[in-house]
């Protein structure tokens, strides 16, 4: 039974969503504002967060960024606007997902299930210049032995583009294989995940050199 | 009159004032100028008779034998002919005369120099009689005033060229100043056809300030001003609206959605129940996302992420997505498309355009769809065809409308749709600079066919 | 304010036509004030100046000859005419009858022409050249003509005749 952090400053949306996940079996904490939702996150880690962005101050970003940098948790953040500067400034922080409200009941827990799925396994370990990537154990470490932490989503993508062989993938099959989205994905998702990937795993990531942009095709990971 | 242009008016006013004006001043040159040459011609003519009775007088006092070839040659120096009467004796010189052009008034004796300009022959003469008491004779000069004529006809003929000329270039001018003067009628015109269709961004320039010009322009700006702060309130209480409708909905359906989980637990009297809830919910949450989207199109702050993607795998992934979100039947998908073609579009929203369309055609065809690709004219085509009672001619253009319920919908009672589904199509349609058309469908139904502009692939 | 421009221009026009002879004529005689004549021309002071004919007359023998007589200004035709009928000096004859009727006399350049309405006869064929002939003579010497045509209004005839070189 997973736990899940619900951050949602409005009653109903909460209780409603309480209700819901309780229903599918799931470990509810809900909290209604970042301060308790950050509380409830230190006493219990949960396996999997959602954040409502458009909590009173702006707190959304701050529970996400505590979260983030705490562990690797899969983190959807939620808002009512889709405004680009809201959602990218969410992911940046740390968010693996977004979805607009006011969202179908069923595709959240979809989401969730899909966050929640098992790091894929049954791929060779492979060198990314100086850092050892093992999917089996789903750690990334450096020559000197420091691990760098990628969050589930980030480490789906690399792996994902490491079994492409070089080939280049587009954003439509990323959205596909990683988050599990349809025809009808964001793109954005994609691109502020590769620029966060990239910032974590490229010697320099002004000017990468594994995690290469095709331009009008999409990306593709060169060892 | 009253359908003859204002500028036509104007401009005519200007050539009628011109014409009477130059006519006026004319007739004063004309008539002045006459008086002053008649009158100096008749005082000169006056002198002349008054040195040439003198000689006559002396002649017939001393020489009378000397008087003929005295008039004669007073004639040929003066142009003129002159007569004297002695008694009943006329005396001539050789130009011919006749004392009978000599009016009869003259011929009585008097006491007084008299004068008078006659006509003979459309000739004007100018008689003059001196009498000389002194020797019992009268001297009369007849002179001819033709070249008079001539001059005044001169006169006269520069005149009225000149009141003719003066006319014309009143009417240019008043051509030249009423188009200056009207363009900013023109301007105002053009500008509220602009904003008629659409345009909110136009304003006139103004002119300089405190000028009817400026006073036009302001007002017609701050009309367009008041407009356009009209459109955005409307389009923001609409959009407002659908916000503040989103978290209660939400609710809603996440309610609903919990009811659902538990049904089982439910008497079969709230099964029932649940269901119509869902249905409505959903329904009530696909019109305000539908309310807010067309109220973003109105207000232009729907941002579009076009993008050049193939058409034929655009296509087929809207029919798939839209058939799995909305639990549709399969619909059969057909190509005649030659080769592979691409067109610039905000892929989401295509994909609205597409389950837009076919949910219209399950909901009032007769059960089957069918969609097709077909090339175009500059372009591809989709047409979505059902097997239903089609949409009558006159009704084709109305079905776009927001929220209009053709017969069909209403009669059927059939309140699923939101009535903006084919708004939207439109809108949308419209932003891709696309066509959407209706036509008869080889199914029998209704066929809707979407135009898309083609694009060169790589291209944006 | 459009209804009256074309009645207006119609009598602008109209006026303008009306000075189609051009050179206004005056219905009567238009008398000059005396003021502004030179004085003198129109004193009445008649000269009691008498001047010096030529008068012809038939000699015995019926050649023409010249006689001088002095008559009062002004000369007229007629004046002289009566002095020919008249004041026949003695020893000469005249051929005019006496009862001469002159209407009027036109001399025009070297040429008289003199209408008498009575008295004139011009049966004798003889009688009316020697008419004529002293007319012509006594007409050349006094006003320079050199061709008399007579017309008698009674007859409705008209001689003509050309003055002898002197």
């Amino acid at each position: 039974m997973a736990r899940i952090l619900i951050i949602e400053d409005d009653d109903r949306i909460r209780t409603a969503l309480r209700l819901m996940f309780e229903g599918e079996s799931f470990i509810v904490d809900a909290a209604a504002s970042a301060e308790d939702g950050i509380a409830m996150f230190n006493r219990q880690t949960p396996a999997i967060a959602i954040i409502d962005l458009m909590l009173p101050g702006a707190n959304g970003f701050e529970a996400c960024r505590h979260i983030r940098s705490t562990c690797d948790i899969p983190v959807i953040i939620v808002s009512a606007r889709d405004d680009t500067a809201d959602v990218v400034e969410g992911l940046e922080a740390g968010a693996d997902d977004y979805v607009k409200k006011p969202f179908v009941p069923r595709e959240l827990l979809a989401r969730v299930r899909a966050h929640l799925r098992r790091r894929p396994t049954g791929r060779a370990a492979f060198a990314l210049g100086e850092l050892r990537v093992t999917p089996e154990e789903g750690t990334v470490v450096r020559s000197d032995g420091t691990e760098i932490h990628l969050t589930a989503t980030e480490f789906k993508l690399l792996t994902e583009l490491a079994g492409a062989n070089g080939r280049v993938l587009s954003r439509e099959h990323l959205l596909e294989h990683v988050w599990g989205y349809d025809y009808f994905g964001d793109g954005r998702l994609v691109d502020v995940h590769m620029r966060r990937l990239r910032a974590k795993v490229e010697p320099e990531s002004a000017t990468p050199t594994f995690i290469l942009t095709v331009r009008g095709q999409g990306y593709k990971l060169v060892l | 009159m009253a359908t003859r242009s204002l500028r036509g008016r104007l401009t005519w006013t200007f050539a009628v004032g011109a014409a009477v004006l130059s006519t006026i001043f004319a007739g004063l040159t004309y008539f002045g100028v006459r008086h002053i040459i008649v009158v100096s011609r008749q005082a000169s003519d006056l002198q002349q008779a008054y040195v040439n009775a003198a000689l006559v007088r002396s002649a017939v006092a001393q020489e009378p034998a000397s008087l003929s070839s005295l008039l004669t040659s007073l004639d040929a120096a003066t142009t003129s002919s002159s007569l004297v009467r002695l008694g009943s004796t006329w005396i001539e010189g050789t130009t011919v005369a006749d004392p009978e052009t000599i009016p009869a008034t003259f011929r009585v004796a008097g006491t007084e120099v008299i004068r008078q300009v006659v006509i003979e022959n459309n000739v004007p003469v100018l008689i003059i009689a001196v009498p000389l008491p002194a020797v019992r004779a009268t001297y009369f000069q007849r002179r001819e005033l033709a070249d008079l004529n001539g001059t005044l006809n001169r006169l006269l003929g520069i005149l009225v060229l000149g009141t003719l000329f003066t006319s014309g270039l009143g009417a240019y001018a008043g051509r030249r100043t009423t188009r200056r003067a009207l363009a900013p009628l023109a301007d105002t015109a053009h500008a509220a056809r602009l904003v008629a269709e659409g345009d909110l961004t136009v304003r006139l320039a103004s002119d300089a300030p405190h000028s009817e010009v400026a006073t036009l322009s302001a007002a017609f700006n701050e009309m367009v001003d008041q407009l356009v702060r009209r459109l955005d309130r409307d389009a923001r209480f609409a959009s407002d609206v659908s916000h503040e409708l989103r978290s209660p909905l939400t609710t809603l359906a996440m309610s609903a959605e919990v009811l659902r989980l538990h049904e089982g637990d439910l008497h079969p009297d709230a099964r029932e129940a649940l269901a119509l809830l869902t249905t409505d919910v959903a329904t009530f949450q696909s019109l305000v996302e539908d309310l807010l989207d067309i109220a973003k199109a109105d207000a232009g702050t729907d941002a579009l992420f076009n993008e050049v993607l193939p058409f034929n795998e655009l296509v087929n992934q809207c029919v798939l997505s839209a058939t799995r979100r909305h639990q549709l039947p399969t619909t059969s998908l057909r190509s005649e498309l030659p080769r592979e073609y691409y067109v610039s579009v905000d892929r989401r929203r295509f994909e609205r355009v597409i389950t837009n369309l076919l949910e219209n055609a399950y909901r009032y065809g007769g059960g089957r769809v069918t969609v097709t690709m077909l090339p175009s004219n500059g372009g591809v085509e989709v047409a979505v065809d059902d097997n239903g009672p089609g949409i009558a001619p006159d009704e084709r253009e109305r079905v776009f409308e927001r929220f209009y319920r053709g017969d069909l919908a209403s009669r059927r009672g059939n309140a699923h749709g939101t009535g903006l589904g084919l708004a939207l199509v439109s809108e949308h349609v419209k932003r891709f600079a696309g066509r959407v058309t209706i036509t008869d469908s080889p199914l029998g139904g209704c066929r809707m066919v979407v135009w898309l502009p083609t694009v060169e692939e790589g291209g944006e | 304010m459009k209804r009256l421009r074309t009645p207006a221009l119609g009598l602008l026009s109209a006026l303008l036509l009306s000075a189609c002879t051009l050179v206004p004529t005056d219905p009567s005689p238009r008398v000059v004030d005396s003021a502004d004549v030179p004085s003198g021309l129109l004193n009445g002071a008649e000269s009691k100046q008498s001047a010096t004919v030529s008068l012809w007359f038939f000699d015995s023998q019926g050649r023409l000859v010249m006689r001088s007589a002095r008559i009062q200004a002004p000369l007229t035709i007629s004046a002289l005419l009566s002095q020919l009928a008249l004041r026949v000096p003695r020893g000469l004859s005249t051929a005019l009858p006496p009862k001469l009727v002159m209407s009027r006399a036109v001399i025009r350049g070297g040429e008289a022409t003199v209408v008498f309405t009575a008295g004139f006869q011009s049966g004798d064929a003889v009688t009316t050249r020697a008419t004529m002939q002293q007319m012509v003579a006594t007409l050349r010497d006094n006003y320079g003509i050199s061709v008399l045509n007579v017309t008698d209004a009674a007859t409705d005839r008209t001689f003509t005749i050309d003055a002898p070189t002197p």
